[in-house]
């Protein structure tokens, strides 16, 4: 206690705590393995860069490490944010 | 219209990965405040069942043997009905005690098409991954209705492991066939 107020409201108590209740989450340990495993399966198999224009870009992104990356954020960043 | 097989590809692995996302966003538990897990009943899953289903029934236009459009519609029509009836109950327009088999029955209708669809053709291409995939979807669906009848929720849903299996196999075996 620090002159009568109590520890936890120190603010980095709290975000140490919502970190490790987030790190908690199945989804977010799953997602960030999907992410490394992506990671891991681009850097073995290499990526295709095909362009810029609307066609090229599906073309850029419908590649399975990316599309596992995709999918693992996006399930993290649905925990985050209904938080 | 018969398509490139690196097109099919993509196709099958654009597939893999909505249906890794429907699997993990619709069995993967939430850890509430409390510690306790609870299922989601996100509005995600069933849209993205129908999404599926027009992605399916698609590509019946681009397929060239008899029997696999002929799957690939049915495979359609399942998704859709069990996305439509999924969204009636999640947003409180159609509740039934029964609507908890939907799912699962979805899965079993699935496997069992891929095993129609390689009793058709045992000879065809990829006939073993048909098999493969079945057997998965199969094993799904059976676990997650044997759960229905457990007293207690599992704390890991039984369906998880085949059905995150089918979608990891859905993205993976077009990779290796068009390597």
């Amino acid at each position: 206690m620090v002159g009568g107020i109590p520890a936890p409201w120190r603010s980095g108590t709290i975000a140490e705590k919502h970190r490790r209740r987030l790190l908690a989450q199945p989804r977010v340990a799953v997602g960030i393995a999907l992410v490394l495993v992506g990671v891991g399966w681009a850097i073995v198999r290499g990526l295709e860069f095909y362009g810029l224009t609307p066609a090229h870009i599906y073309y850029d992104l419908d590649q399975p490490p990316l599309l596992l990356m995709l999918v693992g954020i996006w399930l993290v960043r649905r925990v985050v944010r209904s938080r | 219209m018969i398509l490139s097989q690196i097109f099919i590809a993509r196709a099958h692995w654009l597939l893999g990965a909505l249906f890794l996302a429907i699997v993990l966003e619709e069995y993967l538990p939430i850890v509430g405040p409390d510690g306790r897990r609870r299922r989601s009943r996100s509005l995600v899953v069933p849209w993205a069942l129908i999404v599926g289903a027009v992605g399916v029934w698609a590509t019946v236009v681009f397929a060239d043997v008899l029997h696999d459009m002929v799957v690939h519609f049915l495979w359609g029509d399942v998704l859709f009905a069990a996305g439509a009836l999924e969204l009636a109950r999640r947003r409180g327009v159609y509740e039934r005690p029964w609507l908890d088999a939907v799912l699962p029955l979805a899965f079993l209708s699935c496997g069992a098409l891929f095993m129609v669809h390689v009793l058709i053709d045992p000879s065809g291409q990829g006939a073993h991954w048909h098999l493969a995939l079945g057997i998965l979807l199969l094993a799904a669906g059976t676990l997650e209705l044997v759960s229905l009848g457990l007293r207690r929720a599992p704390a890991v849903p039984l369906g998880l492991l085949p059905l995150a299996g089918f979608a990891v196999a859905l993205i993976a075996i077009p990779v290796a066939a068009a390597s």
